[in-house]
């Protein structure tokens, strides 16, 4: 594994007799993971998950961390809290693991948000970190992806260099949902910052058919760039309603919300007026780690989910776990391995931007860029380095 | 005006879609009183057909619907044998219970066939759009009202001339008196439900060039209950016409006030209709000798 921990002193937190109680045996690591498997979200979790599974697959295939093999509980919450909330019950007691990877369904998070210190289980995060999480810090959450504050600030920005102006009128196309609302706030709390005027803030409900008349509306109150949350569906419907009336203006998505789909049907003319930020670097762009991930997905049996930047997430969320394990050493359980990931310094091979976590800092990658899509080579552009839009970060959740 | 006009037209486009849907509801219920909630489904099944003979046997467009057709039929066909044959004459719930659990099934064999991540349509459909008074007509929308209209027509003229359209309605009438008249019950019922799971099928075909392809469709699918409701469950006319009602509605609601708007004020709709017509905008009143 090129990905390598550079630094990680994990402390050894008593194992022993606690061992099996936390899902851990002198040949087995139990690990739970909390995704959306067949879900509204499904399209972008799976990746997700098949990243982490890439790089458990090539820990155990080594002979495992520490002498042990990790046995990944996988559950599916089907973007519905209730059942996420069943399925980490289930991890923290029932079939206990030493450590959940994802929660990644946003409204989950603010669910298990007040628990995790009274269970005292670390989860590693996914593709989503909500303010629950982060805001005060919870210190047993280790955030990957950037959190929404950090998303927006990259997605204002990038959509106000689009336009050319210095004063913006901004809109902000949520799906409703909890995190929807968070990226909403996060928006109009931006108003009269930055030179962004925020005229607009509209809901794109999962199940919309169209987005004819939210374009109509953002036409109709000459809106120079959107700010968008929610999946590659709601995307596609907004891009192809611009493309019905002739409309352009920039749409910056989350990081979810860009994947091939988005751009499927769409004319290049329209297509370019989408970006999405990301923090990662999916395989069509070339850094140090892009031959060491092909290699491990290919064994894995994902070798044509490289170019998705959910599965680059999943490869460093599953890292992150793997390196986390080796740091606590022989005397695996849940405070070894919470005590280890509060000092793991992780290099991605520029796979992102840079990863570390510390007593202050759970919160994970903070560097993001704006991808664009080629349609020569079907493929994803970076729109910069990650270095482009360190300015711009406010780090609202974690300064 | 013209940004109403433009609501409406849009609302038009989605709402044949719902009216077709909404169609092969009415007509498995009226024909065998079997509320099918797995209708939606076969919406989504509909779409992935056509997405597995363009992307897996590089048909056209064209060639991927009338396959995907053909294959529904069989579908429906296979549905009737194994599943509501059998469930004929039962109570109401348990019928009820068998459609949400067949839901649930297909709805586990698409993803476990197709996987869960999105697929689309290639783009096979002329782009664009056209303007007319102020108001833009993309094509695609024109060639989905289009196919619509006129398969809603075909249906309309089947039910209305053919014979076996006929005998479909005395059974959706009365079907003791209709089996006591020689027609074949079993055969009807047959028909019945292989022709709701075609226009299912056709509905997620058109769907699925607004869309992408993903186990949700489903939910989409369901908006043709209300559809079916407001018209009036009895009704093949009022299931067109609460199709593009509800497709108006929900376009007028998402302009005027937010996208949340759209599905309270479908159902607020219907349950104002419903207060003052209990049997929808078509339903007839029944009339029950005592």
């Amino acid at each position: 594994m090129a990905l390598m921990s550079l630094a990680a002193c994990g402390g050894g937190g008593g194992a022993g007799e606690g061992s099996a109680h936390d899902g851990v045996t002198d040949t087995t690591i139990k690990v739970g993971t909390i995704s959306d498997r067949t879900g509204p979200t499904a399209a972008n979790m799976e990746p997700w998950l098949h990243g982490v599974m890439t790089v458990v697959d090539e820990a155990n295939d080594n002979g495992g961390v520490n002498g042990r093999k990790i046995d990944l509980k996988t559950e599916d919450d089907k973007y519905d809290g209730s059942l996420g909330l069943a399925a980490y019950k289930k991890l923290v007691s029932q079939d206990p693991v030493v450590a959940i990877v994802g929660v990644n369904t946003g409204d989950l998070q603010p669910i298990v948000a007040p628990l995790l210190d009274k269970d005292k289980v670390p989860v590693i995060g996914g593709q989503t970190s909500t303010k629950s999480l982060l805001k005060p810090l919870q210190k047993y959450f280790f955030g990957v992806s950037p959190d929404y504050s950090v998303q927006v600030d990259v997605m204002l920005a990038y959509g106000q260099q689009q336009t050319g102006k210095d004063q913006t009128r901004v809109a902000v196309v949520d799906n409703g949902t909890s995190t929807g609302v968070e990226v909403a706030d996060l928006v109009k709390e931006r108003n009269g910052k930055n030179g962004y005027n925020v005229v607009d803030s509209i809901v794109l409900p999962p199940d919309a058919t169209t987005a004819d008349a939210v374009v109509q509306k953002l036409m109709s109150d000459h809106v120079d760039q959107v700010a968008y949350h929610g999946n590659s569906t709601g995307v596609n419907l907004l891009l192809k309603a611009q493309q019905k009336f002739g409309a352009h203006f920039p749409i910056v998505g989350i990081a979810p919300s860009g994947t091939a789909a988005s751009f499927a049907g769409i004319d290049p003319k329209f297509g370019k007026d989408f970006a999405f930020v990301q923090a990662v670097t999916p395989s069509a762009i070339k850094v140090a780690g892009t031959a060491d991930m092909v290699k491990a997905a290919d064994a894995a049996g994902y070798g044509d989910e490289t170019t998705d930047p959910a599965y680059v997430t999943g490869y460093i969320s599953g890292t992150v776990l793997v390196e986390g394990l080796k740091a606590a050493g022989k005397d695996l359980d849940r405070a070894s391995l919470t005590d280890a990931l509060e000092h793991l310094n992780v290099d991605t091979a520029g796979l992102s931007g840079p990863l570390s976590y510390s007593a202050t800092k759970h919160a994970g990658l903070d560097a993001m860029r704006p991808y664009t899509w080629d349609y020569k080579s079907k493929s994803f552009i970076a729109a910069g380095e990650f270095s482009d839009y360190s300015d711009v970060i406010t780090n609202e959740y974690t300064k | 005006m013209a940004e109403f006009t433009q609501y409406v037209v849009s609302g038009l486009a989605v709402g044949s879609i719902y009216g077709l849907v909404a169609l092969g509801f009415v007509l498995i219920f009226k024909s065998t009183d079997i509320f099918n909630f797995a209708q939606g489904d076969l919406v989504m099944v509909g779409a992935y057909l056509g997405f597995g003979a363009m992307d897996r046997l590089g048909m056209p467009f064209w060639a991927a619907a009338i396959t995907a057709l053909l294959v529904a039929a069989l579908l429906g066909l296979g549905l009737q044998q194994v599943v509501f044959r059998p469930m004929l004459g039962n109570s109401l719930l348990t019928m009820v219970m068998i459609t949400i659990a067949l839901s649930l099934i297909i709805r586990g064999v698409v993803v476990i066939i197709f996987g869960p991540l999105d697929k689309t349509y290639p783009d096979q459909l002329p782009g664009g759009a056209m303007t007319v008074a102020g108001v833009t007509l993309s094509y695609v929308d024109l060639i989905i009202m289009g196919v619509a209209a006129v398969a809603i027509a075909c249906f309309t003229v089947f039910f209305q001339f053919s014979k076996t359209g006929l005998q479909m309605r005395a059974i959706g009438e009365n079907s003791e008196a209709a089996a006591v008249c020689g027609v074949n019950a079993n055969r009807m019922f047959s028909v019945a439900i292989m022709v709701g799971t075609v226009t299912a099928a056709a509905g997620g075909l058109l769907l699925a060039n607004l869309q992408i392809v993903s186990p949700q469709l489903s939910d989409i699918g369901l908006i043709a209950f209300p559809a079916a409701v407001l018209g009036g469950m009895h009704s093949i006319p009022g299931a067109v016409v609460g199709g593009l009602t509800i497709g108006v509605i929900g376009q007028l609601s998402a302009g005027y006030v937010d996208g949340t708007a759209a599905n309270v004020t479908i159902y607020l709709v219907l349950l104002l209709v419903l207060l003052i017509r209990p049997t929808g905008i078509f339903g007839a009143r029944e009339v029950v000798r005592v």
